[in-house]
């Protein structure tokens, strides 16, 4: 711990932390490093050994053989992903943010019994929900199209806590300064509040891009041909026609798959943080 | 400046609130009505039977088969899961660049994408060819060596769990340095001019006030791990010999695989009630525990 | 870095969207679109792909308004779960292969159409067919399929293996005791080794691949009217057989390979062992293997005990209810179970047709052939033909050999639980 004062032993407890730290980083990323390895090995014949590790050819031609095959169109399953996420996540920010600051800022009657509702209803186990959701969506005629991807998750109670804890702790005075002015609340959230929610916003987005691009259950349960199928949902299908795997091409259909995410997640995880300590500590 | 009681905040909540109503509370309110059918979604006819489907369920070995494997599995993933993030935490508390590099790569598994991350541990998981089995030859452990770890009905849900620590260890490990940043300099100060060690500090102070943070993934973590079904689905699909069919995959295959929509609902209900008791029952642990550190 | 992403987002999602649009026009003339569910797959073989691609092209010359969506879904228990939530769904395919395994869970829920009336419109020769495959979907007079391919389940052998052994190539009619004395010699262990180089023998936990040994031994599963277990799965000659297949793994014949299709190498090509129980679709994957020689490769029917019998697997075409273009649905099932098809398939050997004709006329095209068509006479169909969810008891009989195999249940009573496991599946789908 950093408050105590440097003794003989430091260096030794320093370095043996260092060694610890890396030793875990290491099994952390060493799943991720055999998958692209293996991926690089040759499609035909045996499976990839670890005693073999490097393959002797770099079979990058895996890639082109996952990205053409027509039975599992990547491509296609990529763009269903992200235009599903892309409306998910819009949606979310505005819906949530919307109920956030109507918890965190406004009073009305039945407000925190309301929110009570909000809260408990993250405690519902997906199983109890999802099969009224197939049937309900199904009555809709949802199934299999964007909407039955998209309408269910465009609000989520989890994003309202996430934004009502923030906006707790934004000052007052700014509201009332701005009511003052003439400002009604739509006008306030719009203007004063949104903008300094920046950083919540970007948490909330994050989260909500994480968890609609991984979704598996339901869109393996609401969509039921090849061309409406998610890039999770794609990737689990990836067997050959005996079922059987091939696990050069496997791998390198996963690597393809968790390239955005971690891209994104690089990009942003700072926000993700954030996000984390605040609905966790707060909570 | 007192603010009074507005309508307009309803009309914040107001677009959450049908969204919930139609897609989490509905849902509810019917799943109760069809677990009180034989409602066989291929079959024209979908009578009412009251509580048969509860109690069917109740003499169900399978059924108990698979809450127990559930709890097997919470029982071991969880705690081990909190115990290493903690240590981890501890190890990368310093807010340095190497050490929020460090971070992010304990993170990584848990924004992946569960199917692949479910394919590449069945890869290592293989006998012959994986990554386990190939350690073991190499550390000279044959007699381990060679085992189909996903398929043998001992070892098959200690690997999930084992994979499970690995996902889950990024999230928690965050929540417990925001728990740590919490704790107050001066207390390590105090500790330290009245001569406490390394561990009398962790013990009587770090751990107590992290105990709501410990509270907090404890009950979150079990919630989620009650619930688990990704993995399975891509690993074992609940075998070796139903050792890894767990309520969630359970639940799956009934609604999923046989269409007894009716059945899967009431078996969903005594899930959500079983993790209401745990829930509790952390609680009350936890409060305890609180009132005790409090006194001190 | 924010407006970044939005920007990149926007270009992607605008990029997607179009591509949706481009789409749409294409469904606008008066070319009609027919959903197909199959059970293909991905495939790395480029020549199963590129008949695959042929037959296609074949259909669009042939039908040019009719287009074909193929929806593939790989793995045969994962295929009927997804076609049956199809259905749930209310969005069936209009056209789907109909495995026999799972016949009568489609048929006996009402979800295909006879297909009597066309037949009998066109005054189609169903007399080619041959008439165990093809009764396989009848239902009294009514039928819901056309058979496409079948096959079998034959033992496959090693040639080189025997012959190094010292012993003859087995022949039709050969009994349990001729099949466990091969095994053992076929079976290398050198000292020292941890555990044996080649085993006699690849014994599954898959029931589809060993309840053959249950009926060799003149014992069932189910009772001839399908709705027990009792008195068949627990009986004595079944009990008998399950230990003797078991006992296969137990005494180092067959090695410990549950999970050995998820391995992605077939035991079989590579060496391991010597004998396997698989169908005629298992010439593709060995024809294209680098590590045996076809030469090598010998195809004899299955060891009996009390009866000489094997299991036939098939596959055909149905059309669905709700299926909008009827008269197109008819015409791929035609073509898919006609005789240009048929020999492409054929020509690719996945299986062997159900157009008689055409699968005698590939009676010489390679030296195994003739043991797969002589063998078709000893054929019966699995229970999934009259069984509905029969996949589930195939589960619990998976489960089952696990328990014997690995679980060290003593087989009598891992047989006795999954009777009364398969009991409360039959009576839940009353």
């Amino acid at each position: 711990m950093k408050q105590h004062k440097p003794n003989r032993f430091y260096w030794i407890i320093s370095i043996f932390k260092l060694l610890m730290v890396l030793v875990i980083a290491l099994f952390t990323f060493a799943p991720f490093l055999w998958m692209l390895i293996a991926s690089l090995h040759p499609s035909h014949g045996s499976p990839p050994t670890p005693s073999h590790l490097m393959p002797k050819v770099w079979h990058w031609d895996n890639y082109r053989t996952v990205l053409t095959m027509d039975s599992v169109p990547f491509v296609r399953f990529f763009l269903n992903s992200l235009l599903v996420t892309f409306f998910v996540v819009i949606c979310q920010l505005l819906l949530c943010s919307l109920a956030g600051y109507g918890f965190a800022r406004l009073s009305f009657p039945g407000r925190d019994w309301l929110f009570v509702l909000f809260l408990a209803s993250m405690m519902i186990p997906g199983q109890v929900t999802v099969i009224p959701l197939f049937l309900l969506v199904r009555s809709f005629g949802w199934l299999n199209t964007y909407w039955a991807l998209i309408v269910p998750g465009i609000s989520s109670a989890f994003g309202i806590f996430l934004m009502r804890q923030f906006f707790m702790t934004l000052p007052k005075d700014l509201d009332d300064a701005a009511r003052i002015d003439g400002c009604n609340d739509l006008a306030i959230y719009w203007r004063v509040s949104m903008p300094l929610a920046r950083p919540a916003l970007a948490t909330l987005g994050i989260f909500a891009f994480i968890s609609t691009w991984t979704d598996f259950f339901w869109p393996l349960l609401a969509t039921t041909t090849t061309n409406m199928r998610t890039l999770e949902v794609g990737l689990s299908l990836f067997k050959d026609s005996f079922g059987n795997t091939n696990w050069p091409l496997q791998m390198a259909a996963s690597v393809l798959v968790l390239l955005p995410v971690i891209i994104i997640f690089l990009l942003a995880q700072r926000y993700l943080i954030q996000g984390i300590a605040l609905t966790g500590l707060k909570g | 400046m007192k603010r009074k009681h507005s309508k307009s905040g309803l009309w914040f909540i107001f677009p959450s609130f049908v969204h919930l109503s139609i897609f989490v509370l509905f849902p509810i309110v019917f799943a109760l009505f069809l677990s009180l059918h034989r409602w066989d979604v291929l079959k024209p006819d979908k009578p009412w039977v009251g509580l048969a489907n509860y109690v069917v369920l109740f003499h169900d070995p399978l059924f108990w088969n698979a809450m127990g494997n559930s709890l097997y599995y919470v029982a071991f993933s969880v705690p081990l899961g909190m115990i290493v993030a903690l240590g981890v935490a501890l190890l990368v508390q310093q807010n340095t660049r190497g050490m929020q590099a460090l971070r992010a790569i304990y993170y990584l598994p848990a924004v992946s994408s569960t199917v692949a991350i479910s394919m590449v541990w069945t890869f290592i998981y293989l006998p012959d060819h994986g990554m386990i089995d190939w350690m073991l030859r190499s550390m000279g452990m044959h007699q381990w060596a060679h085992t189909d770890w996903l398929e043998d009905p001992f070892w098959a849900m200690p690997a999930l769990i084992f994979m499970s620590i690995w996902t889950g260890l990024g999230p928690r490990m965050i929540l417990y340095l925001a728990g740590l940043t919490g704790i107050p300099n001066a207390l390590y100060e105090a500790a330290e001019i009245d001569g406490a060690g390394y561990w009398a500090t962790f013990r009587h102070i770090t751990l107590p006030l992290l105990l709501p943070t410990t509270f907090f993934i404890l009950v979150t973590s079990s919630i989620g791990a009650l619930q688990i079904f990704t993995p399975i689905y891509m690993m074992t699909k609940g075998g070796p010999m139903w050792k890894t069919d767990v309520v969630g995959y359970h639940i799956y295959t009934e609604a999923w695989r046989q269409f007894h929509m009716g059945m899967a609902s009431a078996q969903s209900y005594v899930l959500f009630l079983v993790i209401l008791v745990i829930t509790v029952i952390q609680f009350k642990m936890v409060s305890k525990g609180l009132e005790e550190y409090s006194l001190q | 870095m924010r407006s970044h992403l939005i920007w990149i987002f926007s270009v992607i999602v605008v990029l997607s969207v179009g591509g949706c649009a481009h789409q749409r026009n294409a469904f606008d003339s008066k070319i009609i679109y027919l959903h197909v569910s199959d059970w293909g797959g991905a495939s790395a073989d480029p020549r199963y792909n590129r008949i695959q691609d042929e037959i296609m092209a074949e259909w669009n010359r042939r039908h040019p308004n009719i287009r074909i969506v193929p929806e593939h879904i790989p793995g045969s228990s994962a295929y009927v779960s997804k076609v049956l939530t199809e259905f749930v769904a209310g969005i069936p395919p209009d056209v789907m292969q109909l495995d026999d395994a799972s016949a009568a869970s489609f048929i006996d829920n009402n979800t295909l159409v006879d297909l009597t009336p066309f037949i009998q419109k066109e005054h189609f020769n169903l007399l080619r067919y041959y008439p165990n495959v093809l009764d396989i979907a009848r239902r009294g007079k009514r039928l819901y399929a056309l058979p496409s391919d079948f096959t079998p389940m034959m033992m496959y052998y090693n040639k080189k293996f025997f012959r190094e052994a010292g012993l003859h190539y087995p022949r039709d009619g050969w009994t349990w005791n001729d099949f466990l004395h091969d095994a053992q010699k076929l079976t290398v262990w050198p000292k020292g080794a941890y555990q044996p180089t080649r085993y006699g023998f690849l014994a599954e936990n898959w029931m589809p691949g060993w309840i053959v040994w249950i009926w060799q031994n003149g014992g069932d599963v189910l009772s001839p009217n399908g709705q027990t277990a009792s008195g068949y799965m627990d009986s004595p000659a079944t009990i008998q057989a399950v230990r003797f297949f078991a006992d296969l793994e137990k005494n180092h014949l067959a090695p410990n390979l549950s999970a050995s299709q998820a391995q992605g190498e077939d035991p079989f090509a590579s060496g391991l062992v010597a004998m396997t129980i698989s169908g005629h679709w298992d010439l593709v994957p060995l024809r294209a293997s680098e590590t045996i020689s076809m030469n090598n490769v010998g195809v004899v029917g299955l060891p009996q005990n009390k009866r000489q019998v094997t299991v036939i697997y098939e596959s055909g075409y149905a059309i669905t209810k709700g299926c909008k273009h009827p008269h197109a649905a008819w015409e791929y099932v035609k073509f898919m179970c006609g005789d240009y098809v048929q020999k492409m398939k054929a020509k690719l050997g996945i299986g062997i047709s159900a157009i008689k004709s055409v699968a005698e006329s590939y009676r010489n095209s390679n030296p195994l052939e003739p043991e797969f068509l002589d063998n078709i006479k000893y054929g019966i169909a699995p229970w999934g033909t009259r069984v509905e969810n029969y996949d589930v008891i195939e589960d619990i009989g998976t489960e089952m050999m696990d328990e014997v195999l690995i679980g060290h249940v003593p087989t009598e009573r891992a047989l006795k639980t999954a009777t009364a496991r398969a009991n409360a599946e039959l009576e839940s789908n009353e």
